[in-house]
């Protein structure tokens, strides 16, 4: 029987080479973590936040250029009103805030006109960047601030795009509708473009799960930790993800992302890429990845900055279905930009954002999840089948979830050293249980969305999805 | 060791320090609440006592001094104190401070602190007041920080004290300062109080092109009408931001004599030129070259038609006659938008 021989050794081969890849994996994708860790500490030790609003405004006031903040709404009728109140209600000097109701199909437009008695205007505008037919400008004589924007819907990247053309600051602030805005978030998110005005072309900020904090007409004004365990699991995951690799990332000039919910962007430099992108769930990493590319092929010097304060609140899904929904959509963006670029991919004209950017994306993003499925899928098959040692198995499987851990706390432990924003040491220890946890089934069941965003994308999906939302509200 | 022996090794070491990390931040965090209590309680007496130095109770002085020992804390309470008073009061105990010996105290910090100390120091001793200070500041230039360097060339400007323009121009050419936006105020500041060495430093050869518009900025801000000559010359320059900075300049000081210059950047081939001309001309209430701005309606860029539409409006009859015309001008419909605009967002 040689040849049952030889097909019982290929097996074992086989079996072996799924092992260690999907091992190399893990252990490559923990040291880039580390490396990320390690990064993020030392740009936090070299630049600490700075806690007292009032020296911030001392600091910057002065030299801060003009902001346009641009809030896109579609269907936020029972909420605008209040967001736009605590928008308009933000410490810094000269700020704008355009709303755009993009094609509302609830009374959007009509709570804003009531609310704060707007008028029809007329301001000059042009069409630089893309978007659907402008209906109309609002105006209200008793909040110069506030410019109301009423178009066709045309999503969320149509609606950025027709507040960028009416915009006349030279920065501008994307954000959503219902993110909650620290009151000195502006303030703290423009220190770049105040110390650096010359490259910086846009500035990321840490977003923060507002589920469990006490939030009062807009604002957070007391951080909790979430009782959710859903919303905790993300807590945790959203410090690795902003004050761990966004920092880090930025810190070497490779940042490829800055959250939609949040991001200051040069307006000009918006304009010279085309500005938002349609026809992408991922229309925010799009925009970054568009940027680099630009100043990459013009050779000019750039800076794509993030400041690690949380200068944004957002809400966290708290079932499993919205956040597997949320998940997949976040994955299916990442892909849709990659494969856009796909001519950055390790391409040394891009520098570093081809290659590190972009080599990140491919380990983590593209390769990750599939590798990682098929390792849980065949290492329990072919211990089953006898070939694999099971004593190793558990071993490493204890290294990755070891390693997985000290990635966790590591965030966590930034958070606590230098912004210590979490109440007391309880909420401090909950969260290094849920720290923990998340390394059992958390990961890996978000490894499977993600697998479903890899799906979606393949199939050509299109759509967000159902994003159903508690409300601020009902929160604590 | 076995291979295997060595893996549950690295495992077991890696959670092991992952748990101790865990209680060693729980522990932390423990004392740290009670040093942020005590923190705060100070923080209140420092208040307490600067308030009392306003009513001029003399125990006030003797509540403050333990604090000089311990300069982080009352620097972060004087930043706060000191948003919160102005004038004769906020001098008062200004002086007080001074008198205490918290200059040298500030010092020390700014040489010796943690990087967060060393610029609350720098700007809690900005706050501080008097020559000395001035002296300090000047002393606090030389920090190997250089974010204690712009705080302390911004309290020096902010003290009425800046450092000359062309002195400016020496610690952005050396790379002690960056030419940030905090960089390009002090400079508006410093320039400001001696316009006539701001024009004597725009006669360096060794500016580069930033350097020479953030001059040239400054130059229009500053008030003074001898800088026209050298901000019409500077509208030639080959760097479009120098000509963009000069013809904002121009616009600032709005002086008729700068007519012909303005005239001449209204046809400038960078676009931001023109748009910046535009502007300027509005600004200066240039009517006679009313029939310049009107072709520039349906210029290319949209920054340039919504200035140019602008100024038209600012000119008064003349200007409104023109913008009338084009926006009957069915031949022109990019013009024609640009004035309508212009006109009702003027009504």
């Amino acid at each position: 029987m040689p040849e049952l021989e030889t097909l019982a050794l290929a097996v074992v081969r086989f079996a072996e080479t799924i092992a260690w890849a999907v091992i190399a994996t893990g252990l490559a994708q923990n040291a880039l973590y580390l490396y990320q860790l390690l990064l993020a500490a030392r740009a936090l030790s070299q630049a600490p936040p700075v806690n007292q609003a009032a020296l911030l405004w001392r600091r910057y006031a002065e030299a801060a250029p003009p902001i346009t903040l641009m809030a896109p709404a579609y269907n936020e009728a029972l909420t605008i009103v209040e967001s736009v109140r605590s928008l308009l209600a933000l410490q810094y000097p000269h700020f704008e805030v355009v709303v755009v109701n993009d094609g509302s199909k609830d009374e959007t437009l009509q709570v804003l006109i009531d609310a704060f008695e707007l008028h029809t205007v007329e301001r000059h505008y042009d069409l630089a960047a893309p978007c659907q037919r402008i209906r109309g400008l609002y105006a209200a004589a008793n909040q110069p601030r506030l410019l109301v924007v009423d178009k066709e819907n045309g999503g969320k990247a149509d609606a950025l795009n027709a507040a960028i053309n009416l915009s006349r600051s030279p920065i501008v602030c994307s954000m959503d509708a219902d993110s909650l805005l620290e009151v000195d978030a502006l303030l703290r998110a423009v220190a770049p473009f105040v110390e650096d005005p010359e490259r910086t072309v846009a500035v990321g900020g840490t977003i923060r799960i507002a589920n469990g904090c006490k939030i009062s007409f807009g604002r957070v004004v007391e951080v909790g930790v979430p009782r959710n365990m859903l919303a905790r699991l993300q807590t945790i995951e959203y410090l690795r993800a902003f004050l761990m690799a966004r920092l880090a990332w930025s810190r070497i000039s490779t940042l490829t992302i800055i959250s939609g919910a949040f991001g200051l962007f040069r307006r000009q430099a918006v304009l010279d890429v085309g500005g938002y992108s349609h026809g992408t769930v991922g229309e925010d990493m799009e925009l970054v990845v568009k940027l680099h590319k630009h100043y990459r092929r013009l050779r000019k010097p750039y800076r794509v900055a993030f400041t690690p304060e949380p200068v944004c609140w957002t809400e966290a899904p708290e079932t499993m279905a919205v956040l597997s929904r949320q998940r997949a959509r976040w994955h299916r963006g990442a892909l849709e930009t990659f494969f856009r670029h796909r001519d950055m991919i390790l391409n040394p004209r891009y520098g570093r954002i081809g290659v590190v950017g972009f080599g990140h994306i491919l380990v983590v993003d593209v390769l990750g999840p599939i590798i990682e499925i098929f390792g849980y899928v065949l290492i329990p098959a072919f211990w089953l089948l006898g070939v694999l040692d099971i004593e190793y198995l558990w071993a490493l499987l204890a290294v990755t979830f070891g390693f997985g851990i000290v990635i966790s706390v590591g965030a966590l432990a930034l958070e606590e050293t230098e912004l210590r924003r979490f109440p007391n040491a309880r909420s401090l220890a909950v969260l290094m249980g849920a720290a923990i946890l998340e390394n059992f089934g958390y990961r890996q069941i978000n490894n499977f969305w993600r697998l479903r965003g890899t799906w979606q994308f393949l199939t050509g999906a299109q759509g967000w999805g159902k994003m159903t939302r508690k409300g601020f509200s009902s929160q604590p | 060791m076995s291979s295997l022996t060595l893996i549950w090794v690295v495992a077991l070491v890696l959670i092991g320090a992952a748990l101790t990390w865990m209680t060693g931040l729980i522990v932390a965090r423990f004392i740290k609440e009670s040093r942020s209590n005590t923190r705060s309680a100070e923080r209140k007496l420092i208040i307490q006592a600067l308030s009392g130095l306003l009513r001029g109770q003399a125990e006030a002085v003797g509540a403050l001094s333990p604090f000089v020992r311990r300069p982080q804390v009352l620097a972060e309470a004087i930043l706060d104190f000191q948003g919160l008073i102005r004038g004769a009061d906020q001098e008062r105990a200004m002086v007080a401070l001074r008198n205490l010996g918290l200059i040298e105290a500030l010092e020390e910090r700014i040489l010796h602190g943690s990087r967060d100390e060393r610029l609350t120091s720098v700007e809690a001793l900005a706050a501080l007041g008097g020559e000395e200070v001035k002296a300090a500041l000047r002393r606090a230039i030389r920090s190997k920080d250089p974010n204690v360097r712009m705080a302390a060339v911004k309290g020096l400007a902010d003290a009425g004290a800046p450092p000359t323009p062309s002195r400016l121009l020496d610690y952005a050419g050396s790379g002690e300062l960056a030419p940030s936006r905090i960089y390009a105020e002090v400079m508006r500041q410093a320039v400001a109080s001696a316009p006539a060495e701001g024009l004597q430093a725009l006669g360096r050869q060794d500016l580069t092109p930033l350097m020479r518009a953030m001059l040239l900025d400054a130059l229009g801000r500053s008030g003074a009408y001898e800088a026209v000559p050298a901000l019409a010359a500077a509208a030639s320059d080959p760097d479009p931001d120098v000509r963009t900075a000069a013809v904002r300049g121009l616009g600032r000081l709005q002086h008729p004599a700068a007519a012909e210059t303005l005239a001449k950047a209204l046809v400038d081939q960078a676009w931001p030129v023109r748009s910046a001309a535009a502007e300027a001309v509005g600004a200066a209430g240039l009517g006679r070259l009313a029939s310049m701005l009107a072709p520039l309606l349906d210029d290319p860029e949209w920054w340039v038609r919504f200035r140019a539409g602008d100024a038209l409006g600012r000119l008064g009859k003349a200007g409104r006659g023109l913008l009338e015309a084009a926006a009957a001008d069915d031949a022109r419909p990019i013009a024609q938008r640009a004035a309508e605009r212009a006109l009702a967002e003027g009504a």
